[in-house]
């Protein structure tokens, strides 16, 4: 089959590798879905519904049981369901991450990752998903034409984090020109004279679709995967999508020959955990999503 | 593995690759969100909410009237089209918010939803209003 040869390109694996990776980012993986549903609820612990505390119940014990691991397909299923469920009930407003989540959770619960076929099939998939998601992020940027002159991120100046990032590469004035805009009619021109800001804006269409790429042949992964981590690190420093951001790094920790995200399941963990506990109180809020 | 295994996972990824091309389609044709919809389009376009603005005709001399203040009856078909609108863009039109506010005042012969959305010109840097006008009769 086509594909098949075609996906095969992403191979490139240390021997025995795969299942210990593979089990790795399943169970970050589930302890992410399990954190959003956490957060997302004590943000707003005192309206939760019927259908809410349902969710919360169930995401536990999915995760719980992708943890423990023996019923863990059937787990990955149920996350597929709550996740379709989670996009539909907010349909069309859900995002992103929550698609790839229920494609991942299928892909988790569809292959056996014990037969060693199947296996290579479940990470090339999980390989192809996220080089999908780096390129097409470029390419959406590149086609709608809001980099090109740095609009989209001098709109985007309202938001804190973004003014914080970018600021420095601006003269003064004009950062406070560009903040003082409402996004009314007639509020602009948000353009800028900054060619280090204007370089900036096209370097993120640029290196997404690039990396994209550069996943792709053996020669180029293991700088085009540093490169991605630390571009997805720099990105959700601004965007503060921190739980999409420990999935995606990890997922393009697949990308590495050997099985290092087995030492990077606990660390996640923790840090999930430090999340939960900012939401309950108990540490200094920091705004995330 | 089995065969349909194989072709179920392969249809699956294939469609996943195409998606975001079509996507890309419907947010320039559309006015979809790039943000949404599995299109990867995250951070590509400003995501700014319409204004829905609500003209109601009649047929006496009282004529066209904007309608200022929504009573709470009809908050929810609102928000309902506000919600859809920010996500699907010119693909939902206001008929079941028309429909209820058509139902609601009977002496209304006719009622027009404006949605004015608020665009960044991408050459001019500007943003301007882009207004659509759906109307509906009895």
């Amino acid at each position: 089959m086509w594909p098949e040869r075609f996906l095969s390109q992403l191979d490139g694996d240390e021997p025995g590798s795969v299942p210990v990776k593979l089990r790795a980012f399943q169970i970050i993986f589930a302890l992410v879905i399990c954190t959003e549903y956490w957060t997302k609820a004590l943000r707003r612990w005192s309206e939760l519904d019927i259908e809410d505390v349902t969710s919360l119940v169930l995401v536990t014990l999915l995760c719980a049981a992708v943890a423990q691991g023996r019923w863990r397909r059937a787990a990955c299923g149920g996350l597929a369901l709550l996740q379709t469920w989670y996009v539909w009930s907010e349909f069309p407003l859900a995002g992103n991450h929550r698609y790839l989540e229920i494609v991942i959770a299928a892909l988790f619960a569809v292959l056996d990752d014990e037969r060693p076929e199947e296996q290579r099939l479940l990470l090339r998939s999980l390989r192809w998903l996220v080089i999908l998601v780096l390129f097409y992020s470029g390419l959406q940027k590149l086609a709608h034409g809001y980099y090109f002159r740095g609009q989209f991120l001098a709109y985007s100046l309202w938001r804190d984090a973004f003014r914080s990032a970018l600021g420095p590469l601006l003269a003064s004035g004009e950062l406070d020109r560009l903040v003082s805009y409402g996004a009314a009619a007639g509020d602009g021109p948000y353009l800028t004279s900054s060619p280090l800001f204007v370089a900036a804006s096209n370097a993120v269409w640029i290196v997404e679709m690039a990396l994209g790429v550069l996943l792709i042949p053996l020669a180029t992964r293991k700088l085009a995967l540093i490169s991605a981590c630390i571009f997805m690190i720099a990105t959700e420093a601004v965007a503060r999508e921190l739980m999409f951001g420990v999935e995606f790094v990890c997922a393009i920790l697949l990308f590495a020959r050997t099985a290092l995200l087995r030492r990077l399941v606990w660390p996640a963990a923790v840090l999930l955990a430090v999340l939960v506990v900012i939401r309950l109180g108990f540490l200094p809020e920091i705004l995330f999503h | 593995m089995s065969k349909l295994k194989q072709i179920v996972v392969y249809t699956g990824l294939v469609l996943l690759t195409l998606w975001p091309l079509f996507h890309i389609g419907l947010v320039k044709r559309y006015d979809v969100n790039a943000w949404k919809l599995a299109g990867w389009g995250m951070y590509s376009v400003p995501q700014i909410p319409a204004d829905v603005r609500i003209l109601c005709h009649t047929p006496d001399d009282v004529g066209t009237y904007p309608l200022r203040t929504i009573r709470p009856e009809l908050e929810p078909a609102l928000l309902e089209f506000r919600l859809a609108r920010l996500g699907l863009g010119a693909l939902v039109e206001p008929d079941r918010l028309a429909r209820a506010l058509l139902d609601y005042y009977p002496a209304i012969d006719g009622v027009s939803v404006v949605v004015v959305q608020p665009v960044l010109n991408r050459r001019t840097g500007m943003i301007e209003d882009k207004s659509t006008t759906y109307d509906y009769y009895k």
